[in-house]
């Protein structure tokens, strides 16, 4: 069970978080969600696709990162093997949370940094410290900070981006089929829909960065072929590890 | 259940007169500006003025179609024949701006989802506007008897092993009911979950469902789109006069104020008033008052317990000492009516009954004024299509609210309508024939599905269960009762392919109210054993996922008013 705080110089002075990923902190996850912000960078190292919120039914941005339940292709003996890292990946274990500030008067919502300290990556020993020996923020939660301002910002993008592709109907279903693996929920751009859009239509995406974005995840569809390389190599590692030794007889 | 007051309170104004030969005769040539007889020459009707011109042999095309009456009747089906036949024809509806709705909550089938995705209705735009909610089948509290509580479900999914002619073998356990074993949304309902997840995309679901929805809502939702989306005329005036001997077609309709309105196929879904099928044609009533005695309801709306409480995902139908309930939830009140026979009961009890629910139930009292007096008479029209006029609504038959048979009969006949829409007169003949035929079969197989509650009733606390058990009983319904005395009820009992209450349901009810099957002989298939084993498993599986995933019907419904639902 999480356990959220407010982060805080008293409470959390001598805490640190260990930075290093592991499946053993959850970082074995199939799927996560990404923001347009990321695009630019996400597009040659990762496939992003959008799906449904299965809550709200609303369509978000995600990065696939393995085929099955759990499995992270881009996790490898505890390191991650691509340049770039998600931010929703970064986060852990920290997260935006809503604090009520009084504005002459007025109760106003902030967003503040709030920690999970039931999160594994939590403890008094290894990685780094939220704080310096005086109480002042070290580099680390300051690079957090920014972190999760993008993350708060990226939330209200993707939305935005999101209700667009699906009023121009630019999104279709995709279902991917990997060995015995069958992915079905995942969305990409319709792109005979994207070539049909008129001269004031395509203005429009232009205008607020929408095409660059469509234009990303279109050119990250390549990195599938990455991906699927990535899982037959470890099948096939796996199935030399575990053929049966030789009879000996 | 109601959308239009049968009450004889609340009459729609009517003079039908028979316009004289000789008028008649001048609006069939066409002349507009002498077919111009009453009223406002500045009215804006102009496509029926114009199109009469193409009048009026008695062998031409179908191409004006007249609809009378704006309620949900009259708007369904004028958007399922503007829908389909787009341009191809002209659909003018009618209505009189002096109707009250009763505007009591309405169910309806899963066939409304069909419905509306063919009218081009958004469910988004469908559940906003019409204050819907969810519902996945019926739950019947007290049926069995007077002594001890029951209740089970007629939930809209088929029973498990149906198809392959499993469900009535599976052996009845003691401790779940026979829906709870084959059906997943029992337990669904039980826990008032949605039908459906939050990213199942528009009319699509987890478990089959249809709505719960306010019918005045309805119909102005539907009003919009057939004038705004599908080019339906709309003329708000009074139906004064038929044009046309009730031996022959009719030509046209007057009004109050607009010019007179021809047409080549009229609908009349006037409601009780039957301005055409009725008053114009005198087209006898057939009521089935010696079989279903209900023939009033006393029904009021009360708003929920809190704006956190659930909301129930079925109907809720308690029997009553001299009827039963309904109690309806849609997403800020519920619709609860008593349906009762006025020949055992007063209004006055009636009405006390009713409150005594309301109060058992933790709500609110509602007051006194609010609670509204239906009068029916259950029934339907001997002859649905005569000559060039079809009764759509109440105007073709009401039985009573029970089972939610009013608009699923709407949606059947505007979309028998609409696929065989007559080219011309001749055509008529045969289609109307065949639809007299089709729809006076879907009557009386509804008068007997609803007959069956009762009969199967062990309730003894008054004459009124004594007699609706045991008294007019039809003869489809004794048979059909008769043959599963000795073998389990199947698909293939109904000859009618496409008879409105299937086999399945008539599962739910039988054994819901503990019917059994005396079976001698031994006709379960092989392996039967662990074959019944694996259907239960896999129905238990998906209850139990649902009870996993799916989200509460009040969080569903919220989640849509906020977010809508995927159209992808």
């Amino acid at each position: 069970m999480s356990k959220v705080e407010l982060v805080n110089n008293k409470d959390h002075h001598k805490i640190k978080v260990m930075t290093h990923r592991s499946s053993q902190f959850g970082d074995n996850v199939s799927i996560t969600g990404v923001f347009p912000s990321e695009f630019v960078q996400l597009q040659n190292e990762y496939v992003i696709f959008f799906k449904k919120n299965a809550q709200t039914g609303l369509f978000q941005s995600v990065v696939l990162l393995g085929f099955a339940e759990g499995e992270n292709l881009y996790l490898e003996n505890d390191n991650w093997m691509a340049e770039y890292m998600p931010l929703s990946i970064l986060r852990a274990p920290f997260l935006i949370g809503f604090t009520e500030h009084i504005n002459n008067g007025v109760p106003e919502q902030v967003a503040a940094v709030h920690i999970d300290v039931a999160h594994p990556r939590v403890n008094y020993e290894h990685g780094e410290p939220l704080f310096l020996e005086h109480g002042g923020n070290s580099e680390y939660l300051t690079q957090i900070n920014s972190v999760l301002q993008a993350i708060h910002h990226g939330h209200a993008d993707d939305e935005a981006f999101m209700q667009s592709l699906l009023k121009y109907e630019l999104l279709e279903s995709a279902t991917l089929k990997v060995g015995s693996d069958t992915l079905t929920g995942l969305y990409t751009i319709n792109e005979d829909n994207l070539r049909q859009l008129d001269a004031s239509a395509l203005e429009a995406l232009h205008q607020v960065g929408y095409l660059q974005h469509i234009y990303m995840v279109m050119a990250s569809l390549g990195q599938l072929k990455n991906l699927v390389n990535v899982k037959l190599n470890q099948n096939q590692q796996q199935s030399e590890h575990q053929s049966p030794p030789q009879s000996e007889a | 259940m109601y959308d239009k007051a049968r009450n004889a309170a609340t009459p729609i104004l009517v003079k039908l007169r028979l316009k004289s030969a000789v008028e008649s005769m001048v609006e069939n040539m066409g002349h507009n500006t002498t077919a111009k007889t009453s009223g406002d020459s500045a009215s804006d009707d102009s496509t029926s003025e114009n199109s009469a011109s193409k009048n009026s042999a008695s062998n031409s095309t179908v191409t004006r179609i007249v609809i009378i009456g704006g309620g949900s009747a009259g708007w369904l089906t004028a958007g399922v024949i503007a829908a389909h036949h787009g341009e191809q024809v002209h659909v003018t509806l009618i209505e009189s701006a002096n109707i009250k709705t009763i505007g009591v909550g309405e169910g309806t089938w899963p066939t409304m989802r069909d419905t509306l995705q063919k009218i081009g209705i958004t469910e988004t735009d469908f559940m906003r506007s019409c204050d819907a909610s969810f519902k996945q089948g019926s739950q019947f509290i007290n049926w069995g008897s007077s002594q001890m509580p029951d209740n089970y479900y007629h939930p809209f999914s088929l029973p498990a092993g149906y198809i392959q002619g499993h469900s009535a073998h599976v052996p009845r356990s003691s401790d779940l009911s026979f829906a709870h074993m084959l059906c997943p949304q029992a337990t669904w309902c039980d826990a008032k979950l949605a039908p459906k997840l939050g990213s199942d995309k528009e009319f699509t679901g987890q478990g089959n469902y249809g709505y719960h929805l306010d019918a005045d809502k309805f119909a102005k939702l539907l009003k919009k789109h057939c004038t705004e989306q599908l080019h339906v005329a709309h003329i708000v005036d009074e139906v004064i006069g038929v044009i046309g001997q009730c031996t022959d077609n009719i030509e046209g309709v007057s009004t109050t104020t607009h010019a007179n309105v021809m047409g080549d196929l009229f609908i009349d879904c006037s409601g009780g008033a039957a301005l055409l099928i009725d008053k114009h044609y005198k087209v006898p009533w057939l009521s089935q008052q010696q079989v279903l005695k209900n023939d009033s309801a006393v029904a009021v709306q009360v708003p929920h317990k809190s704006s956190e409480c659930d909301i129930n995902s079925c109907t809720l139908s308690t029997a009553q000492t001299e009827g039963w309930i309904w109690d309806i939830a849609l997403p800020t009140r519920r619709g609860i009516g008593y349906t009762f026979a006025s020949e055992f009961t007063s209004e006055h009890i009636a009405k006390a009954a009713l409150l005594n629910y309301i109060k058992k139930q933790g709500l609110s009292k509602p007051d006194a004024e609010a609670i509204r007096t239906i009068k029916f008479n259950p029934g339907y029209r001997q002859t649905l299509w005569y000559k060039n006029c079809v009764a759509v609504g109440m105007s073709a038959g009401f039985l009573e609210p029970l089972e939610a048979s009013a608009l699923v009969m709407i949606e059947l006949s505007a979309a028998y309508i609409t696929e065989n829409l007559p080219q011309n007169s001749i055509h008529m003949e045969t289609v109307s024939a065949r639809f007299n035929r089709e729809f006076s079969h879907h009557w009386q197989s509804a008068v007997a599905f609803l007959k069956l509650h009762y009969v199967l009733s062990n309730r003894a606390d008054s004459e009124y269960w004594q007699i609706m058990r045991s008294q007019g009983i039809p003869q489809n319904l004794s048979e059909l009762l008769a043959l599963w005395r000795y073998q389990v009820p199947k698909h293939q009992d109904l000859t009618h392919s496409n008879d409105i209450f299937s086999v399945a349901s008539y599962q739910y009810i039988l054994y819901g109210m503990g019917f059994d099957t005396a079976i001698t002989q031994s006709v379960l298939p092989t392996h039967s054993e662990a074959l019944f084993k694996d259907i239960q498993l896999s129905v238990n599986r998906f209850a139990e996922h649902g009870k996993q995933t799916l989200p509460t019907n009040r969080a569903l419904l919220l989640n849509i008013k906020n977010h809508g639902i995927p159209k992808i």
